[in-house]
């Protein structure tokens, strides 16, 4: 009993001084604050826009306010923090290092798991980081921040959860990381790919109330956007946040479960390909 | 060949011609639309505050209905015919109209969950706008007896209408033989009096089968009394509801009357430009899936394919309440609804100004333009909001909306404000700088 204790206490030690060691480098670096820089840039833009508008027009109606600006920053957030998990191992792979780390008792879950726990902290500095300047944004031009929006942060670490997975088991199965970057690139394209095509359609008018030159494109884009909602942190954090702008708990729990189980089957994923893989380049 | 014979030949030929181009004319006739009696569900879609009749001719297999209102769906026969021009099938009731005998079988799954008898309804519509005007729907016993009254009513009118008419003409004989008489305008025969028009319209009495459901998806077809299920009518019928009901607000902006702005969202905000007015109309309005709302008002629209999407839609006006502003959970104001006249100005900032009806000065404000809550938004209070209350003093759900008074928007400012987070890593990294150096220094030493 004493010993299974041990071993556990052993393994979540283990996870912690892994968990630790990313956002500590990530935080004593240039990264992130450009990241986060050029995110509060995109909010303070679309912010601009708005208020220009009304000084424009006298009049601006905003149905979702701050939807936008916050979805921007987050979406670049969980970018940051999916690059960096799918660097996580492929990196110190391809250099050798993973191979001695491996000489200390660790094995692939604790690895996967601590490079997860990582992931999630980062996203939580870099919201620390963006928040206080989208006060100020919203002080300086009056504009409105719902207090929804700001509950529903929590739930997209959920969210940040199926990105960073994603990244990790990219990670434990690519070459190189070279080939990690490229895959998950390639997928991220994909991914906002499909959904800007998706809003982009909403946008354009059928062609008359009866015929629509569309209809085939619109339809198989509708029915990808349900397989998204599986797939794509974008796509669930747009879920989320809209989610809990309208006040509408049922589709938040159901996305944020969604988000739970994606979350769960790529780091099992991750854990059986890094171990199918092995720490050797 | 003599000249007569080869004139003789043209002339032939020119004959011939001639005879083709007279037997012509019946031959060119426009195009024919290719007719099939088929069955068909004639639809009378309830909707909070209209009736929407339409057809689903056999090519449409959905049937969209609202659960908050009763609907009738009509099982006929009838002449359906294909129209290329607007891409969309037609039914010629004039031609054929045929009621088909039988009940209405509801299925959920492979279980029927009810069946509906046919029986009689009528619907009566009434001019005018908004819930007071709402069309009347009939079932039954109660469609017969409201017939029968329009009838009646339509009866009286029309006798009234002849005895106004016979009693004007009249009138006009007593006046001109009192005018040529001499007699004074003041002593002349008094007008007989118009009747009051009958403002009610009758789709006379028809049958059908009455359908309020709950919201979900259902599959429906008729069945005769030998047990047949009538070919073509079995459908797939889905029953939906709004998501949320709120109330809307039509925003007019003082500098540009002629063209309101919607706010429906209830989390949305209003953000106005300093010392400037609105004015703001308010309106129950339902948030609907977009697909469903569409096919129920035209069962072969093709312009909305996406489920998931929502539209919200604009339902009756709300006249009753008083508009209270709020500031730090706080009413700071109330509002009453408040006529208004669009007088033109010519040489004015705008060319017309916005006045307060005055029922006594009809010149200055001759006629009511628009009927609303008027919101100044001044630099004294930038953040509020407003809601709605009730007469019976309860809070109008969903008539919250933030407002705001559009603050600076310096870009300087702004780009500022986004470059903090360098500045923050930028401390943070020559803090950790300096516990380096220190510690390096501390070696060292």
């Amino acid at each position: 009993m004493s010993v299974t204790r041990s071993s556990s206490t052993l393994r979540w030690h283990n996870i912690r001084r892994i968990a630790t060691q990313q956002p500590r480098e990530t935080i004593f670096g240039w990264g992130i604050y450009s990241v986060t820089a050029v995110s509060v840039g995109i909010a303070a833009l679309l912010i601009f826009n708005s208020v220009r508008f009304v000084g424009e027009s006298s009049l601006n109606i905003v149905a979702q306010p701050f939807l936008l600006p916050l979805q921007t920053a987050l979406t670049l957030a969980i970018l940051f923090v999916a690059v960096e998990a799918t660097l996580s191992i492929a990196r110190p792979r391809e250099q050798g290092s993973l191979q001695i780390l491996f000489f200390a008792p660790i094995d692939e879950t604790i690895l996967i798991g601590g490079n997860f726990l990582a992931g999630i902290l980062v996203y939580i500095f870099f919201v620390l980081l963006i928040l206080p300047t989208l006060f100020l944004l919203s002080w300086a031009t009056n504009f409105v921040i719902p207090a929804q929006l700001i509950w529903a942060i929590i739930p997209t670490l959920f969210v940040v959860g199926v990105a960073v997975a994603f990244g990790l088991f990219v990670s434990a199965s690519a070459r190189s990381a070279r080939s990690a970057v490229l895959i998950l690139v390639a997928v991220i394209l994909i991914l906002l790919g499909l959904q800007s095509a998706y809003s982009a359609l909403l946008s354009i008018p059928p062609t008359s109330r009866f015929y629509d030159a569309l209809l085939f494109i619109r339809t198989v884009l509708a029915n990808l956007q349900l397989i998204l909602l599986w797939i794509s942190p974008f796509h669930m954090l747009n879920v989320i946040l809209t989610a809990a702008l309208n006040d509408d708990w049922l589709v938040l729990l159901r996305q944020t479960g969604i988000a739970v189980a994606a979350t769960a089957v790529w780091l099992f994923t991750a854990v059986r390909m890094l171990r199918h893989r092995g720490v050797l380049p | 060949m003599s000249f007569a014979s080869s004139l003789w030949q043209h002339a032939r030929w020119g004959l011939l011609l001639l005879l083709l181009l007279l037997a012509a004319p019946p031959l060119v006739t426009a195009q024919e639309t290719d007719r099939q009696d088929t069955f068909v569900y004639g639809i009378n879609a309830g909707i909070p505050d209209a009736v929407i009749g339409t057809f689903a001719p056999p090519a449409v297999d959905t049937i969209y209905l609202m659960s908050t209102e009763t609907s009738i769906l009509s099982p006929r026969i009838t002449s359906v015919y294909y129209w290329p021009i607007t891409n969309d099938y037609r039914a010629s009731w004039n031609v054929l109209n045929e009621v088909v005998e039988g009940d209405l079988e509801i299925m959920r799954g492979l279980q029927t969950i009810e069946t509906i008898k046919q029986t009689t309804y009528t619907i009566h519509f009434h001019v005018g706008r908004g819930s007071a005007n709402k069309p009347t729907l009939y079932i039954g016993a109660d469609a017969e007896k409201a017939n029968a009254q329009f009838q009646a009513d339509q009866l009286a009118y029309r006798n009234a209408a002849l005895a106004y008419e016979e009693a004007r003409l009249a009138w006009l004989d007593a006046a001109r033989e009192a005018q040529s008489l001499g007699v004074a305008p003041d002593d002349l025969p008094k007008a007989p009096v118009e009747p009051a028009p009958l403002n009610t319209y009758s789709t006379g009495l028809n049958s059908g089968f009455p359908l309020k459901l709950e919201p979900g998806d259902y599959r429906i077809r008729t069945k005769t009394a030998d047990g047949t299920i009538v070919p073509k009518s079995e459908r797939r019928l889905v029953v939906f509801e709004p998501r949320r009901t709120a109330v809307g607000y039509e925003v007019i902006p003082e500098q540009r009357w002629t063209f309101p702005e919607e706010s429906n969202d209830p989390e949305g905000a209003i953000l106005g430009a300093e010392n400037t007015v609105v004015y703001l109309k308010p309106f129950v309005t339902r948030e609907y899936p977009a697909i469903s709302y569409t096919r129920l008002q035209n069962p072969q629209d093709a312009s909305v394919a996406q489920a998931g999407e929502w539209t919200w839609v604009a339902g009756e006006p709300i006249e009753d309440s008083v508009l209270e502003l709020v500031s730090g959970n706080r009413v700071i104001t109330q509002i009453p609804l408040q006529a208004y006249t669009v007088k033109q100005t010519p040489g004015g900032e705008y060319g017309y100004e916005i006045l307060e009806y005055n029922a006594s000065t009809p010149d200055l404000t001759p006629r009511i333009d628009f009927v609303g809550y008027r919101l100044p938004f001044t630099s004294d209070n930038r953040n509020f909001s407003i809601q709605l209350r009730s007469p019976d003093d309860t809070l109008l759900l969903g008539s919250n909306r933030v407002m705001r008074v559009a603050g600076r928007n310096s870009p300087i400012l702004l780009g500022f404000i986004s470059l903090l987070p360098l500045l923050a890593g930028a401390a943070i990294l020559g803090w950790r700088q300096q516990q380096t150096s220190r510690i390096k220094t501390d070696n060292a030493a």
